[in-house]
C-alpha cells in the first residue's frame, strides 16, 4: 500500500510538467477564446471593458456567407484528403512488409522524409513546383506535350482545390503509413497463412484478415487524418492564402483572417470556438467507435 | 519518499540559475548601450541606386550623434499584409519587440483608431517645418502625426518608347487607346506581350483596380458618401479587366503575378506596356538590369473619355510603439531618421519621392535620379485609396472578390455586389 502510495506521488511529479504544459497551451487559450467570444472586442482583448453580448458573436459567425464557404471548403477539403491520405498510407505501409527485408529499412525511410519537413517549408516547396512561370511541375507537363501552356496551378479555383489537398495528401500518406505499419504489425503471419491454405487471394485475405486485426489502429489514424485536415491552416496558408478569390479558405484561415488581421478579437474567437466543437464533435464520434471496438473484442 | 519533488526542485533552481545567468548578462550590456530595433522589410538593407542602403545611413548617423544607442532591424515579411499582422499582434500583445516600425499608408487611419503608434507632433516639433504637408497628411490621423515618412511612392503607366515611336503612336490617353496600339503592335510582333499587372490576390490588386475604377468613371463613394464599387462604372472597369485576360492582352498568369512577377516582361523588353508603382524609374536605365534603357516612359494610366485618369498613391512612414521598452532612445533614432541626411540617403538609395522640403533641389540627389522629373505629372493626378478606419478588412474583402471575378468564380458584377454588401455590413 505504501508503494503504491510512492509510485502514485512519483507519478504525479512526473505527469506535472506535461499537465502544466498542456494547461497553459491548451486549456488556458481555449478558456480566453470562450470568454472572448462572449464578448465584443475590436482592436483590443480587454474583455473587462468591452460590452458584453452574450452568444451575439455566434449569431454573427452563423449567418455569414463567408463562414458557411469556409466551412464547405473544410469539409470537402477533410473528405477528400484523408481518404487519399488513408489509402496511399496503407499502400505504403502495405508495400513495407511486400518488399524484400533489405529493402524495407530504405522504404520506410522514404516514406518517413515528408513526414519530417516542417509543414512550413512544405507549402513553400509545392509553391515554387506548382508556380506557373519557374515551377516544375508545368514545365514538365509543356515538355512532354501534355498541354500547351503551365497549368494554373494556384490561381485557378479547380486546381487550386485539387493542389492543397494534393500537397496535404503528400506528407499526410507518410503519417498514416507510420500509423498503419505498426498496426500491420501486430497481424499475426499465423491467420495470414491459414487463409492462404483456405484458398483466399491476396485481396480477400487483406479485407477479411488483415482489416479486421488493425481495425482499431485503423479508427485512431482516421481519428488523427480528420482532426488535422479540419484545422489545417500551415499548408493553406503557406501555399494559396485561402485563394484564389477565398476558394481554399478553410475554417482555420478563416478564423486567423478574422481575428489577427481584421482585429476583429470577439467574433475571431467565436469562430475558433465553433471550429474546436465542429473537431470535438468529429473527434468525440471517431473515439466511440474506437471504444465501441475494443469494448467489443474484450 | 520526497526525493521525486527534490529532483524537481533542483531541477527548477539549476533551470532559474541558468537563465539568471543569461539574463544578467544581457542587462550588464543594456547598462552600457541600448538597442533601438526597426521593424521593417528586407529592402532597408538594399540600395536600389547609387547610396548606400539606408539602414547603413541610419546607423552612421546614430554612431554619429548617439554612440551608446545600437539601431538593429527585425526583417519583417516583405508582403505587407504579412507586416500589418505581426504588427498588430504585437501591439495588442503591448510587446515591446519593435521600437519603431514601417507603417503604410493606407493604414493609418486603423492605426491611429487603435492608437498603434504615438503621436509625433510634439515629439518631433521639426516635422511640420521639414516636411511637405502633402507628406505628413498621408500619415496624420485626426491631427497627429503617425509616421515620420521615409518613401512614397504613386501607380502609373510604363511604356514604351521606342515601340510607340516605330508604330506611329501618341501615348495612350483612353483605354481603348491602349487596346489599339496593342492589336497593331502585337499583329506584327505576335511574341510581345500587350500589357502586364499584378492580378494575385493581394494589395496591389486594390490599387489596380482602383485605377481602372476612376478611369471607367466610377469612384470610391456615391453622392451619399456610401462606398459604390458595385456601380455600373465598376462594374465595367472590373469587366475591362477581365477581358484583357480572356483575350490575351494580359497573360492568364497575371492572377497569380505580384509586383515583380509582373514587371518582368516589360524590363526584359518583352511587353509594351505595364502598370507599376514609381519605384522601377530608379533603376529602369540601368544596363545591368534593364533591356529597355531610354526605351520607356512613365504616365498617369489612361481614361475612358467619361472616366478620370489618376494614380495611386502609396508610401511608408515609420511610426513609434507605444509599448517601446526604450522610447527615449527610439524617440531620438527617429529624429535622426527624420533628419535631412538620412531622408537623403533613402532618396539615393531608393528613389523618388521622398517627402523632405527642398531634397530634390540637392544637386547629389537629382543626379541620383535623373527620372524624378518625369513622375512629377503622375504625382499631382494621384489620390489614396479607399479612406476607412477599417481598410485592412475592406482591402481584404475586394482583394478576394475582385479575384474570384479574374479566376472566374463569380461574375464581375456578382463579385462588385458581394464585395460592397460585405463591406456594409463589417460596420
Amino acid at each position: 500500500m505504501k508503494a503504491y502510495h510512492h509510485e502514485g506521488r512519483v507519478a504525479a511529479v512526473l505527469l506535472f510538467p506535461a499537465a502544466a504544459a498542456l494547461f497553459v497551451f491548451y486549456y488556458y487559450p481555449i478558456a480566453q477564446s470562450a470568454i472572448y467570444s462572449v464578448y465584443d472586442l475590436r482592436y483590443t482583448t480587454d474583455w473587462l471593458e468591452a460590452p458584453f453580448v452574450g452568444f451575439g458573436n455566434y449569431a454573427v459567425a452563423l449567418t455569414q456567407p463567408e463562414f458557411w464557404s469556409a466551412f464547405r471548403f473544410t469539409a470537402l477539403f477533410t473528405v477528400g484528403a484523408v481518404f487519399l491520405d488513408f489509402w496511399i498510407g496503407m499502400i505504403f505501409a502495405a508495400a513495407t512488409f511486400w518488399v524484400h527485408r533489405r529493402m524495407r529499412a530504405l522504404l520506410r525511410a522514404i516514406i518517413i522524409i515528408p513526414w519530417a519537413i516542417p509543414n512550413v517549408i512544405q507549402a513553400s516547396i509545392w509553391r515554387w513546383l506548382l508556380d506557373t512561370d519557374v515551377g516544375l511541375i508545368g514545365d514538365l507537363m509543356v515538355r512532354s506535350g501534355l498541354v500547351e501552356s503551365p497549368p494554373l496551378f494556384l490561381s485557378n479555383q479547380a486546381l487550386a482545390m485539387i493542389s492543397v489537398v494534393w500537397a496535404y495528401v503528400w506528407k499526410g500518406s507518410a503519417i498514416s503509413a507510420i500509423f498503419l505499419m505498426a498496426g500491420l504489425a501486430t497481424v499475426p503471419h499465423e491467420l495470414h497463412e491459414s487463409a492462404r491454405i483456405d484458398g483466399a487471394g491476396p485481396l480477400r485475405r487483406f479485407f477479411s484478415v488483415t482489416f479486421p486485426v488493425i481495425l482499431p489502429t485503423i479508427f485512431v489514424t482516421l481519428l488523427f487524418r480528420t482532426r488535422d485536415a479540419l484545422r489545417v491552416f500551415d499548408m493553406i496558408f503557406g501555399l494559396t492564402q485561402g485563394g484564389p478569390g477565398n476558394a481554399t479558405e478553410t475554417l482555420s484561415t478563416f478564423t486567423y483572417k478574422v481575428y489577427f488581421s481584421f482585429n476583429r478579437y470577439g467574433e475571431g474567437s467565436a469562430y475558433a470556438i465553433i471550429t474546436f466543437l465542429v473537431i470535438f464533435a468529429v473527434s468525440a464520434v471517431y473515439l466511440r467507435q474506437v471504444s465501441h471496438r475494443f469494448h467489443a473484442r474484450a | 519518499m520526497k526525493r521525486p519533488v527534490l529532483y524537481l526542485v533542483v531541477l527548477f533552481g539549476v533551470a532559474s540559475l541558468a537563465f539568471g545567468a543569461g539574463s544578467g548578462e544581457s542587462s550588464g550590456d543594456a547598462e552600457e548601450s541600448v538597442t533601438v530595433t526597426i521593424g521593417y522589410n528586407r529592402f532597408l538593407e538594399s540600395s536600389f541606386g547609387e547610396g548606400p542602403a539606408p539602414l547603413e545611413v541610419i546607423r552612421d548617423e546614430v554612431a554619429d550623434q548617439y554612440p551608446d544607442i545600437n539601431v538593429e532591424l527585425n526583417i519583417m515579411p516583405d508582403d505587407t499584409s504579412g507586416m500589418r499582422d505581426a504588427i498588430a499582434v504585437w501591439m495588442n500583445a503591448g510587446d515591446g519587440t519593435v521600437d519603431i516600425y514601417g507603417i503604410d499608408s493606407p493604414w493609418v487611419p486603423e492605426f491611429g483608431r487603435a492608437g498603434w503608434a504615438l503621436p509625433l507632433n510634439n515629439r518631433i516639433p521639426s516635422l511640420s517645418r521639414n516636411y511637405s504637408e502633402n507628406g505628413l497628411d498621408t500619415f496624420s490621423y485626426d491631427g497627429s502625426i503617425l509616421g515620420v515618412p521615409f518613401w512614397g511612392s504613386v501607380s502609373g503607366l510604363y511604356y514604351r518608347t521606342d515601340l510607340l515611336e516605330e508604330y506611329g503612336f501618341e501615348p495612350p490617353q483612353t483605354y481603348d487607346d491602349l487596346i489599339r496600339i496593342a492589336d497593331e503592335i502585337t499583329e506584327d510582333r505576335s511574341e510581345l506581350t500587350a500589357f502586364t499587372w499584378p492580378g494575385a490576390n493581394e494589395e496591389s490588386l486594390v490599387m489596380v483596380f482602383s485605377d481602372f475604377l476612376h478611369g471607367f468613371g466610377g469612384s470610391y463613394v456615391d453622392s451619399d458618401g456610401a462606398f459604390a464599387f458595385d456601380s455600373e462604372e465598376a462594374v465595367e472597369a472590373l469587366s475591362f479587366m477581365k477581358r484583357l485576360i480572356d483575350e490575351g492582352y494580359t497573360p492568364e498568369q497575371t492572377t497569380s503575378w505580384r509586383g515583380e512577377e509582373s514587371r518582368r516582361r516589360f524590363v526584359e523588353g518583352n511587353a509594351i506596356f505595364t502598370w507599376h508603382n514609381s519605384d522601377l524609374v530608379i533603376w529602369l536605365d540601368d544596363p545591368e538590369r534593364s533591356e529597355i534603357v531610354g526605351n520607356w516612359d512613365f504616365i498617369t494610366p489612361p481614361a475612358q473619355p467619361d472616366g478620370e485618369a489618376v494614380s495611386i498613391s502609396g508610401g511608408f512612414a515609420f511610426g513609434l510603439n507605444p509599448h517601446s521598452d526604450n522610447p527615449d532612445a527610439a524617440e531620438a533614432v527617429l529624429e535622426v531618421i527624420a533628419s535631412m541626411p538620412v531622408q537623403k540617403g533613402f532618396a539615393m538609395a531608393w528613389g523618388p519621392v521622398q517627402y523632405y522640403n527642398g531634397l530634390y533641389e540637392q544637386e547629389e540627389v537629382l543626379e541620383a535620379n535623373p527620372n524624378a522629373d518625369r513622375i512629377t505629372d503622375v504625382v499631382e493626378n494621384s489620390i489614396s485609396r479607399p479612406p476607412s478606419t477599417d481598410y485592412t478588412e475592406l482591402s481584404s474583402i475586394l482583394q478576394e472578390e475582385i479575384h474570384t471575378a479574374l479566376t472566374g468564380g463569380k461574375t464581375p458584377r456578382e463579385a462588385l455586389e458581394d464585395a460592397t454588401d460585405r463591406i456594409e455590413r463589417m460596420k
